[in-house]
């Protein structure tokens, strides 16, 4: 009987010394990450069957229990997926959304100097200190597209480093991971080992972090992690390593493969999402490279149409105009062991875009070309011919040359270094062509009030005019000596076309007013004409005409057309975060709402286990007591 | 719902950190006055602010172009205002010199003072802008626009060219009038054209002979008529750059209420805000204060 209640006495003691050790460990893990608080559960002892009755033995420890759901922690580890991702991209869509609005490093403030600067010289055509500023205004917004340019190049390199430094943390944390599984997988018994347990989830969680995984529980214990779509990182007790590699297209790009093992290294860089790597990874695609490709587009744009207008006009030694800029050639980029064939040509900087694009040999003559945002495909075929040059698609043409094997493909990215090989062709003051090719006179001496308008050249191809051209006006008609055509009908105020080049372009002037028959007017070369602004004014024109963007988009509409698209895809990464943030503290509180531990809620188990324990010691003074009561009886 | 102590820490310094960020933020805004401190902030807002400043310098450098397009033909306008009076001297010369009593040596008198108005004219027509350029030589700036070639002889070597200035997106406005169309290619009494300092120097040459010209004064007339007409235009030209000028700065004061519009602050309603954000960080200070200081240990 006595050694029955020492047996229960003890039972009892044991577990709430148990008991109370639990509480401590909760109480000491309180502000552990990801700790789960446990519970000694306990359960009477078997009883003992005594004549007619069962008698009861004690208390007994079944286990150790954590509170965990695996819901729960499964959603802590996906919020934290996407908010990591949605945190890492909205802070590198905000750091450009930044360069691009402050005035020090935006684009709009020089364009305004550099027209400005412009109007300079229309203001004083002849001053060689203002067609100075207009190539120093020029020279800084070169500086400005270069400048702009490197911060992308940055970002670029920032994002490898980034995308490097991550990978290796992923191959860390699934080593570790694969460890602790082994560790788990021989813990296990009839009770689980709940701080190793604990200890994954934290892994887990880290993983979850830089890129988002899937997990799938095996019998033995052991977690298996995927990523991507479904492919391994950690299978049992093993994990598959990451490996940065190049990009296959341009090398300085660098991309995310998995070592299969059997076939080598596959590029997953495509597949993978959430976390800080998706983050970059999106990040790249879809705001640094269209913002890059854009403002190349822009650079292209500006320095192009510029120089086309700049090369109808003539300078102030009397030659016609010379580029004013140096525009970038586009880029295309050979795959690997693919000979460079290919080479793309501005056909219309006005219609180039930010897209990229991929062209594909087929086989015979036959190229496919998609392009990347709507993947539309152009297919061409060279008829044997080589080189071959294309239609123009989208401001560009392409000068294929045989020799590619079939399969290989080129990228094609017309805008991407657009803002980095802009520069100014011109640095001679003298070479800016501010003056018109042409002087459009009446000649003195008629004696009808006709008038000539100062003329327009849109083609050069015809000038230096020598001779000139003698326009007489005789009985309604206009007859043409020194140009093409030879006679047209007068029409008061209507434009006669000279020299058409055959695409609408060449000489343009108008006569208007009441000329009388034998009236002449004549067309000669400007020689010496110092004080002629009229290219300047056109030049000047050009920063307000709509042109870029298939005549759309004059540039500052089209530099804030990118800025809106920056502005609104950073806006939105904003908000994206904003709420994943919510999500991921309410995933976080779920879980700790079950599993995490309340100081309070220990005080109160500390209190009551101790109460528990001293009572359980108070059974050994009862028996004691009755022992002595019993050898005093049977002495009396 | 049960509450972890990590819980009770993480709500109480989550709130603590949303509100300093907010209060951060319109810290920023008061401190620069701008409402929109990035294109994310509000990127439709951005870009019409983009534009909007962008139409702001245009605008304002077509106010420049006005001022320089004023200044030019205002001097231009000087000199044929004098050259108008110059012709008025030569006119009521050339009435006393036609006066059929005059003797010889009246005529010599009236002759030099003839000969130095044409100088003066001539020199006129001659004149360089503030840059050195000659006025009335078309875009020929460095070549005078007439010159003496032989006795006279007086020859055109300028161009029509006329320059012009950009006063508005749509409007050019002509800073310029080529010599020939004032001083040369003039309707002659006679038929055909004439040239005002030929009329002029044959005048002069008249008075010399004794042989005074009965057609001098249709012609000057012709010439002051031109003159006039020219100057009438000028002021037309003026005058358009003036109202062109009145409407470019209404342009700027509603381009520039759109901008404040876009980006500026209301600073009545962020210091509000301010004051909000600021009790709200101190209540949320506070109470987490007094909800750490709760703990059942204090009691064992």
């Amino acid at each position: 009987m006595a050694s029955g209640m020492l047996g229960v006495g003890v039972s009892g003691l044991l577990a709430y010394q148990r008991s109370l050790q639990t509480v401590s460990h909760n109480i000491a893990n309180a502000n552990t990450e990801g700790y789960s608080r446990q519970r000694v559960e306990l359960g009477t002892q078997p009883p003992q069957f005594t004549g007619g009755s069962y008698l009861g033995t004690g208390v007994t420890i079944y286990n150790v229990s954590r509170s965990y759901d695996g819901f729960l922690v499964g959603q802590v580890q996906a919020y934290t997926s996407s908010f990591n991702q949605a945190d890492t991209y909205a802070s590198y869509a905000t750091s450009i959304d930044e360069m691009l609005a402050d005035p020090k490093t935006g684009l709009m403030p020089v364009v305004q100097d550099f027209f400005g600067a412009v109007q300079g010289v229309s203001n004083d055509p002849s001053s060689l200190p203002a067609r100075q500023a207009m190539i120093t205004q020029g020279e800084t917004l070169v500086d400005r597209f270069k400048n702009m340019n490197q911060r992308y190049e940055d970002m670029r390199s920032k994002v490898n480093q980034q995308i490097g430094s991550n990978v290796s943390e992923v191959n860390g944390l699934a080593k570790a991971l694969a460890a602790v599984n082994r560790n788990i997988v021989l813990a296990t018994g009839s009770t689980p080992p709940n701080d190793l347990l604990d200890s994954r989830d934290n892994l887990l969680a880290q993983l979850s972090e830089r890129v988002s995984i899937s997990t799938v529980m095996q019998d033995n214990g052991a977690v298996s992690v995927f990523i991507g779509k479904g492919q391994p990182l950690v299978l049992n007790f093993d994990a598959s390593n990451l490996a940065v590699t190049r990009n296959s297209y341009d090398i300085s790009q660098l991309e995310i493969s998995i070592d299969t093992g059997v076939s080598g290294n596959q590029e997953v860089s495509g597949q993978i999402t959430g976390g800080k790597l998706g983050a970059l990874l999106d990040f790249r695609q879809n705001v640094l490279t269209p913002a890059q490709n854009s403002l190349g587009a822009l650079a292209i744009g500006i320095s192009d149409t510029f120089n086309t207008q700049h090369r109808l006009g003539q300078d102030i030694n009397g030659a016609l105009g010379a580029d004013f800029f140096k525009t970038s050639s586009l880029q295309v980029l050979p795959s690997v062991g693919a000979p460079g064939a290919v080479v793309a040509n501005l056909a219309d900087s006005k219609q180039l875009t930010k897209d990229e694009y991929l062209l594909r040999f087929n086989g015979g003559n036959n190229y496919t070309m998609i392009r990347d945002s709507d993947k539309q495909s152009f297919t061409f075929n060279t008829g044997g011919a080589s080189p071959y040059t294309t239609p123009a698609v989208d401001g560009f043409s392409l000068t294929i040359t045989a020799g590619a094997a079939i399969g290989d493909s080129y990228a094609i990215r017309p805008g991407k270094t657009g803002a980095s090989f802009i520069d100014l062709k011109i640095t001679n003051p003298r070479e800016v062509a501010a003056a018109s090719p042409i002087l459009a006179q009446k000649t003195i001496g008629n004696s009808g009030s006709g008038a000539i308008s100062a003329g327009a050249v849109t083609n050069t191809a015809t000038l230096p005019l020598g001779g000139g051209i003698t326009l007489t006006y005789n009985a309604g008609n206009v007859l043409i000596t020194g140009a093409l055509p030879a006679s047209v009908p007068y029409v008061n105020g209507g434009t006669i076309l000279l020299n058409d080049t055959g695409d609408g372009t060449g000489i343009k002037v108008a006569i208007s007013g009441a000329p009388a028959n034998g009236d002449t007017f004549t067309i000669g070369d400007n020689t010496n004409g110092i004080g002629d602004n009229r290219n300047s004014l056109l030049l000047g024109k050009l920063q307000t005409l709509r042109q870029l963007d298939n005549g759309n988009a004059s540039y500052d509409e089209f530099y804030g057309g990118m800025v809106a698209d920056i502005g609104i895809k950073t806006n939105q990464a904003q908000i994206v975060k904003e709420s994943q943030s919510r999500l991921m503290d309410q995933a976080q509180n779920a879980r700790d709402a079950l599993s995490g531990v309340n100081l309070d809620e220990e005080a109160a188990n500390l209190m009551k286990f101790q109460q528990a324990y001293q009572a359980a010691s108070q059974i050994f003074v009862v028996t004691n007591t009755m022992f002595q009561s019993l050898i005093a009886a049977l002495r009396g | 719902m049960r509450i972890s102590t990590q819980m009770i820490q993480r709500l109480a310094v989550n709130s603590i950190l949303d509100r300093q960020t907010t209060l951060s933020q319109t810290q920023q805004q008061l401190a620069t006055g701008r409402r929109i401190q990035t294109p994310a902030d509000d990127p439709t807002g951005a870009t019409q602010a983009l534009t909007a400043s962008q139409k702001l310098g245009i605008t304002e450098q077509y106010q420049t172009n006005a001022g320089r397009a004023v200044s030019r033909l205002e001097s231009e306008e000087t000199l044929l205002i004098a050259a108008g009076n110059s012709l008025q001297r030569i006119r009521e010369l050339a009435i006393q010199g036609e006066n059929g009593s005059l003797s010889q040596g009246a005529r010599d008198a009236i002759a030099v003072e003839v000969w130095q108005r044409l100088d003066e004219l001539f020199d006129m027509a001659n004149s360089k802008d503030g840059s050195g350029e000659y006025l009335f030589s078309g875009f020929q700036g460095n070549t005078p626009a007439f010159v003496n070639a032989a006795p006279g002889v007086y020859n055109y070597q300028g161009d029509q060219g006329q320059r012009a200035l950009q006063i508005s997106p749509t409007r050019q406005i002509a800073t310029s009038d080529p010599g020939s169309a004032i001083f040369a290619d003039l309707p002659y009494s006679g038929g055909g054209t004439q040239n005002i300092f030929k009329t002029v120097y044959d005048f002069a040459t008249a008075l010399n002979n004794n042989t005074p010209l009965g057609e001098t004064l249709s012609d000057l007339d012709t010439a002051m008529d031109k003159i006039s007409s020219v100057r009438a235009e000028i002021g037309g030209r003026i005058n358009a750059i003036d109202s062109q000028r009145g409407s470019n700065d209404q342009y700027t004061v509603q381009l520039k209420g759109m901008l404040s519009d876009i980006q500026d602050l209301d600073y009545a309603e962020a210091i509000g805000r301010l004051n909000l954000q600021l009790t709200g960080l101190q209540a949320a200070q506070q109470s987490f204060q007094k909800i750490q200081s709760l703990s059942l240990f204090n009691y064992l």
